[in-house]
């Protein structure tokens, strides 16, 4: 009875910065759930187009590409910025790097504005309303509910930036910076077959 | 055949085990380490206080009661059902009035108490079974318990002002579109869906995270609960099944406030599309209904028998192959739209499918049974109850995966006692077992056994009264949600008979909540372990103090209380601060010593922001734009650093 089996912890770190995080799980679910939401939109997108014969409806053009490709250029171009800053912030030193990954956070951000900038002339690009037809809410929405979800991930940028440079920096912030890229990362992945639902889909009939 | 005359086989029995503190000690703390680790995860005083709680067992338990305040209102709503439809040409209820009352209650039992109560249930023993301190993301954990009970007040706010749904508790478009239910009552339950969805997506991915990363170590994925396997599982489908609820409500929502035409066939869109998009998520929800009470059957018979449940392995893969054929059957609540038939044999046959995972769970607990001596106490009794009640509502399931059957019975009666034999056979009776289980451990008290027993027979013969005649008042053509009917159909005798089984129902449901409060304010004391289960739950004290184990144990079979010297203990972890042992997703292996978030108003806050949005937005579209700013608010108030060390409660660190 006395010789009892211990399991000794003392020596584990507080923190980790990779997948084995709490908070990198809970990037991942919450991407799996937009994932899930994307892939209901798509769905919803080739429903539509199955009961109608004309897509867009006749006498209306195509979205335009003009804007539509520049914003996916910004947008894949944003990451840039993003990727070196979750690298720095990988190497676990907040003291050091606090400061240079806030201001690669801060070059990010300045291009995702312009992202968003951009994206609020592509609803007038597509030449029809929400509410003209199915055609038009479905395109309005998709566009909607990813600008939602791009200002929610330059919300959190933005403040976690605010965090890096003030006083109570801690380590748990880059493990933050590394969750939030992950984040970034899939509104825009998630915005290239969209891309294509909206502008090149529209072309191919 | 001579083989099957052979006697069984028993499967080792356990060993009448010690109780934990003899036979571990060492999982004692000395008392000035347990005082510090109480203040650390302890919810705060007062009112204020009570509001910012983050401990799971704190919300877990909200969960479970405001679910069952949730189940009478339905229960009441059913039973004016009842009593209108008692014999024919009644008057109680005008069609207005019982159109809101059946949206009412199938919007109540399915959103506001079955998923709730589960998750709830859930929320309160995942961490515990699982042997760590606290959910992985306290704070979301307190946002979901927050959402989830502003939607609820939200819908019935609209109820009590005559703004109940009058559309079902699917409200297919085109009924509730823009054009045939101009009234905000479609608009309240389109959003009431997003308050419920969002909070039960919250409690999905803190309960997975939990389950993955927060084991006691040596709890490999095959030594994991069957309740814990049973809730990662339905959460997994949460996660899969909610965002299209989400986004049919929310197209509704789009098409009644803002002129969309998704589903305005006039304009390209499609009413079939609505139908489809809330039926991939409504067969799902079933089975999210109905996975955990199947684990709740599990720890029920493996504690009344004593004996390690049998087929362990091919109970947790009928499980997940149970969720994911659930996710291929949804058009079978779409016989009736005049699909391609050839679609519809695949969806037929999808639907026959899931018998095979059934029948595998109902052999695997037969042979559990098989030669046991259980002790029939009211969870058993229960148990034995789901057995007959959720096999009849299986049958009459694989009657109706059949499309020439299912298209004589649609939309009457039939298809009422089909599926309120499969839920409430298949979760309702399961949940009350397993609240008289786990009422010792949430309460520090035993439930009476003979009030227990009461219980049960009314609520077992109650229910097979209700429903059992609805049967054959389907099969006499006795169509659904209709208010009343000609004394020449002959349905009356039968519709009477169903009022009074409902009324024992309900008497059943009184017997528990009298049952429980006698037990709260003089139940005999339960003591660690009453039952004498195997599971993590029962290693610590009834109810359990706010950091539920003194030392995080070790563990190395399924079932560790019943062989409690092969236990061992965690030293080393910090008892100043909120700490938690992360484990690595597959042999749980220690990884590291992660830090939870403290007691907070952020969650509560973020609610009423997300509400503004919603409830505002039944009236302009423009309460978005204000939720988002508060939502701002609410998301850097709640990540701002406190400027305090990272897992120490304010009060103790100054």
């Amino acid at each position: 009875m006395s010789s009892r089996r211990t399991v000794d912890v003392s020596r584990l770190p507080d923190i980790t910065l990779d997948s084995g995080a709490l908070f990198w799980w809970a990037t991942a679910g919450l991407i799996a759930i937009e994932a899930m939401s994307f892939a209901i939109i798509i769905a919803t997108f080739i429903y539509l187009r199955m009961t109608v014969t004309d897509w867009p409806p006749p006498t209306l053009p195509p979205p335009d590409l003009r804007w539509g490709i520049a914003g996916l250029v910004v947008l894949v171009i944003s990451c840039v910025p993003i990727r070196m800053a979750e690298k720095i912030a990988g190497r676990g030193r907040p003291e050091e790097d606090r400061r240079r990954i806030a201001a690669l956070i801060r070059v990010f951000l300045l291009i995702a504005a312009v992202a968003v900038a951009i994206r609020l002339l592509e609803f007038p690009g597509t030449h029809c309303k929400w509410n003209n037809s199915a055609y038009g809410s479905v395109i309005w929405t998709t566009l909607g509910i990813h600008l939602l979800e791009a200002l929610a991930g330059f919300a959190e940028f933005a403040v976690v930036a605010a965090v890096l440079v003030g006083s109570h920096a801690e380590e748990k912030h880059l493990l933050d910076v590394r969750a939030c890229a992950l984040f970034w990362y899939f509104i825009v992945a998630v915005w290239i077959p969209l891309f294509g639902m909206i502008y090149v889909f529209p072309r191919l009939s | 055949m001579k083989t099957s005359r052979e006697p069984v086989r028993k499967p080792p029995a356990a060993p009448e085990p010690a109780p934990l503190p003899a036979a571990l000690p060492e999982a004692e703390l000395p008392a000035h380490e347990r005082e510090e680790l109480r203040r650390a995860f302890e919810t705060q005083r007062g009112f204020f206080g009570s509001l910012k709680s983050v401990d799971h067992k704190v919300i877990g338990k909200r969960y479970v009661i405001t679910a069952l305040v949730f189940f009478v209102l339905g229960g009441i709503e059913a039973m004016t059902m009842r009593l209108q439809l008692a014999k024919p040409e009644n008057s109680l209820l005008g069609p207005d009035l019982y159109n809101q009352v059946f949206t009412m209650h199938g919007t109540t039992m399915m959103f506001l108490f079955a998923v709730p109560v589960m998750e709830g249930l859930a929320v309160y023993f995942v961490p515990l079974m699982v042997g760590t301190r606290n959910v992985a993301f306290p704070k979301l954990n307190a946002f979901g318990y927050w959402i989830y009970v502003l939607g609820g007040a939200f819908v019935y706010g609209g109820f009590f002002l005559n703004r109940g749904n009058d559309t079902g508790w699917f409200s297919y478009v085109p009924l509730s579109g823009p054009q045939y239910a101009p009234s905000h009552r479609v608009d309240i339950w389109a959003n009431m869906i997003t308050f419920t969805e969002v909070s039960a997506l919250a409690v999905a991915i803190e309960i997975i995270v939990t389950a993955f990363k927060q084991r006691a170590p040596g709890m490999s994925l095959n030594r994991i609960p069957l309740f814990v396997w049973s809730v990662i599982t339905t959460n997994f489908m949460v996660i899969f099944a909610m965002p299209a609820v989400m986004l049919a409500s929310g197209y509704l929502a789009l098409d009644r406030l803002v002129g969309t035409h998704f589903f305005n066939p006039a304009e390209g869109g499609d009413p079939l599309l609505y139908q489809h998009l809330f039926w991939f998520f409504g067969h799902p929800e079933v089975y999210i209904i109905f996975i955990p009470a199947l684990g709740m059957v599990s720890t029920i018979l493996a504690a009344s028998t004593k004996r390690p449940i049998f087929g362990y392995t091919a109970l947790v893969l009928s499980v997940v192959a149970t969720a994911f054929l659930g996710f291929g059957l949804w058009v079978h609540h779409m016989f009736a739209t005049g699909l391609p038939q050839l679609g519809e044999s695949f969806f037929t046959v999808a639907s026959m499918m899931i018998a095979i995972p059934s029948g595998v769970q109902i052999f695997c607990w037969i042979r559990s049974l098989w030669g046991s001596r259980p002790r029939m106490t009211t969870p058993f009794l229960f148990v034995l109850g789901f057995f007959f009640i959720f096999i009849a509502g299986g049958m009459t399931g694989v009657m109706l995966a059949s499309v020439p059957f299912n298209l004589q019975v649609h939309d009457t009666f039939f298809v009422v006692a089909h599926f309120h034999y499969v839920l409430i056979g298949g979760a309702v009776f399961p949940l009350f077992g397993a609240l008289t289980f786990w009422f010792p451990k949430l309460t520090g008290r035993l439930l009476s056994e003979t009030l227990g027993r009461w219980t049960f027979a009314v609520m077992f013969v109650g229910f097979n009264l209700t429903f059992g005649p609805m049967h054959w008042l389907g099969f006499r053509g006795m169509p659904r949600r209709v208010y009343t009917y000609l004394p020449e159909m002959g349905w009356g005798p039968a519709n009477l008979a169903a009022t009074i089984g409902a009324g024992m129902l309900g008497v059943g449901v009184l017997l528990f909540l009298i049952n429980a409060a006698r037990s709260l304010r003089s139940g005999e004391a339960a003591g660690n372990n009453p039952w004498g289960a195997s599971t993590l739950e029962w290693a610590t004290s009834s109810p359990p103090p706010p950091y539920n184990f003194e030392r995080i144990l070790v563990v190395s079979n399924r079932d560790p209380l019943w062989k409690p010297e092969e236990m061992a203990v965690v030293t080393g972890m910090r008892t100043d601060r909120r700490e938690v042992l992360t484990t690595r997703p597959l042999d749980a292996e220690p990884d590291h010593r992660a830090v939870l978030v403290g007691p907070s108003i952020w969650p509560l806050f973020l609610a009423f922001a997300l509400a503004v949005g919603l409830v505002g937005s039944v009236f302009t579209p423009w309460a978005i734009l204000l939720s988002g700013f508060l939502f701002l608010v609410a998301m850097i108030g709640w990540y701002w650093p406190k400027g305090e060390p990272s897992g120490h409660n304010a009060r103790t660190a100054s």
